[in-house]
């Protein structure tokens, strides 16, 4: 495998777009990320889309409107990785040999539900019994409590991060702040969630066009290099399984370290999958950011907010940022690189070198998740 | 109980029928000979167990050695109160994560006016539902064990 660099980033801000067209608000990104690589377009010499209910030929409708049909196009859907299971299969072009210069884009327009829960596939066992994702993320949220002693208002504490860290992100979905008793106070979803322990869904779009070296090079490219790309599915577990440890994410974890030579206490900023507040304590120790059980010290210790020991999504995260499903995964990436290319503002996390993004997703039965992608990135 | 193995657990009595109950699959339950009903799991040959019955182990890829009907008791793992209506499940309803004794972890709704009985780890038993109009149709619930 030879070196890939990202050589450019777009993204079209998070919201609610009901009047736009999958193609309006993929386009956007498309354009920003190759004016930012300063490659032209006809050095591109495939597509890779990840859409999880863009419907059929996403990635084509995209490349219609931005002067690239005709190159190969692959449609990636796997959940809330489909984007960046997308820029995977991107990579692994790109480090193979088959292409020197590709586009990615992730985009998602959940607009057209009209709203409510994601719709999951209601031939699943346990969505054909009412199971919702909110409901899922907190059955772990519940049993991480009575595991662990945490109670719902310490969770709230990673709503209050996210949006603060929102606040500073042109591009959130959510760009105010609230308070713990707000966050308690809205309205409940699953219990023990209420509204703001929830990311808001939404529309959006991110692309990135990844390379060689010499291609990123001949256009003056700011590049940011991909040191390890790591991509997994759930393991089927019938028994009894413990819902507080993600098993995929912690088996991603450890393979991405020891494919990068790269350890936890490397990472300078990372973007989590915080779909939901408990999302990001599963996390932080899943990814070996502290200890089983220690997640909420490292969130009261101011360790996870900008300025901290290792900030975990400046972005605002999902929860802030909004989590247009198939957009999410190449937008983490779109700020891991701005994040590692200095180009954040007041969200900027100060000497930042080395970024990790991590998106899973896909609620299925006996898996913890379906879908399990972790990039680390350095400058 | 035919194939389905031998007459195991007590009587499960039958509650009503409602709009959100689901119909289970034909293979997903046996009725004891005195007209009770038990969920069904599938065991390979490498001992690991399935629920609902598999065509074919994942572990094996061979059909389960044993279908065993289930006792219909486990501890509650973990469980949630939705307060958003999802397609024809009304809000507010529960849904939990069962640990049944033979090891198996089954996924569905608790009654909600059970709400106050619930926390992680209290012991639950399988209610079963049939519909009266359409005896063929049967769903289940988890109770805490003892409820009425």
């Amino acid at each position: 495998m030879r070196p890939v660099v990202v050589a450019g980033v777009g993204l079209t801000p998070f919201g609610k777009f009901p009047e736009k067209t999958l193609a309006d608000l993929g386009v956007p990104s498309v354009r920003d990320a190759l004016a930012d690589s300063g490659i032209d377009r006809s050095k591109i010499e495939a597509a890779y889309c990840g859409t999880a209910l863009g419907g059929m030929m996403s990635g084509q409708r995209i490349l219609r409107e931005t002067g690239l049909s005709g190159i190969p196009n692959i449609n990636v859907e796997n959940a809330c990785s489909s984007s960046s299971g997308a820029f995977r299969e991107a990579w692994v072009a790109v480090a193979s040999g088959l292409y020197d210069a590709v586009l990615v884009v992730g985009v998602e327009k959940l607009t057209k539900f009209g709203g409510g829960a994601l719709p999951l596939e209601p031939e699943d066992w346990e969505v054909g019994r009412g199971m919702i994702m909110p409901a899922l993320y907190a059955m772990r949220a519940q049993r991480y409590m009575h595991e662990h002693g945490v109670t719902a208002e310490q969770l709230a504490k990673v709503s209050v991060k996210a949006h603060d860290h929102g606040a500073l992100n042109e591009d959130a979905m959510i760009r105010r702040r609230f308070t713990v008793e707000e966050v308690m106070a809205s309205r409940p979803v699953a219990d023990p969630f209420t509204l703001l322990h929830c990311c808001p869904s939404g529309d959006g779009a991110a692309a990135a066009v990844i390379c060689t070296e010499a291609v990123a090079r001949q256009a003056g490219a700011r590049t940011v290099k991909v040191v390890n790309s790591h991509l997994n599915s759930g393991r089927y577990l019938p028994g009894f399984r413990d819902m507080t440890v993600p098993e995929i994410t912690v088996r991603g974890a450890r393979h991405a370290y020891e494919e990068s030579g790269i350890g936890p206490e490397d990472i300078d900023v990372a973007e989590v999958h915080d779909a939901f507040t408990i999302g990001e304590f599963l996390y932080y120790e899943a990814l070996g950011f502290c200890r089983p059980g220690e997640a909420i010290r490292l969130l009261e210790d101011g360790e996870t907010s900008i300025g901290g020991r290792i900030p975990v999504n400046p972005s605002g995260g999902l929860l802030s940022k909004g989590h247009p499903i198939g957009a999410t995964g190449l937008a983490q990436i779109v700020e891991i690189v701005r994040q590692l290319r200095g180009e954040c503002g007041a969200r900027q996390v100060e000497g930042a070198k080395t970024g990790l993004a991590h998106a899973t997703g896909g609620g299925i039965s006996g898996y913890d998740h379906g879908a399990c992608s972790i990039h680390i990135f350095a400058r | 109980m035919g194939a389905h193995g031998k007459e195991i657990g007590a009587a499960a009595p039958a509650a009503e029928w409602d709009a959100a109950s689901t119909p289970l699959p034909a293979d997903t339950f046996a009725r004891r000979p005195d007209g009770t009903i038990a969920l069904l799991a599938g065991r390979s040959s490498m001992g690991a167990i399935y629920f609902p019955v598999p065509a074919l182990c994942p572990d094996t890829l061979q059909p389960p050695e044993e279908v065993v009907p289930l006792r219909g008791s486990g501890k509650l793992y973990a469980y949630s109160a939705i307060h958003v209506s999802s397609g024809r499940f009304k809000a507010p309803y529960i849904v939990g994560y069962v640990d049944m004794d033979e090891g198996v972890r089954i996924f569905s709704r608790i009654p909600y006016d059970a709400r106050d009985s619930l926390h992680p780890d209290v012991p639950v038993e399988i209610c079963f539902r049939e519909d009266v109009a359409d005896p063929g149709k049967v769903d289940f619930v988890f109770k805490p064990q003892g409820a009425k």
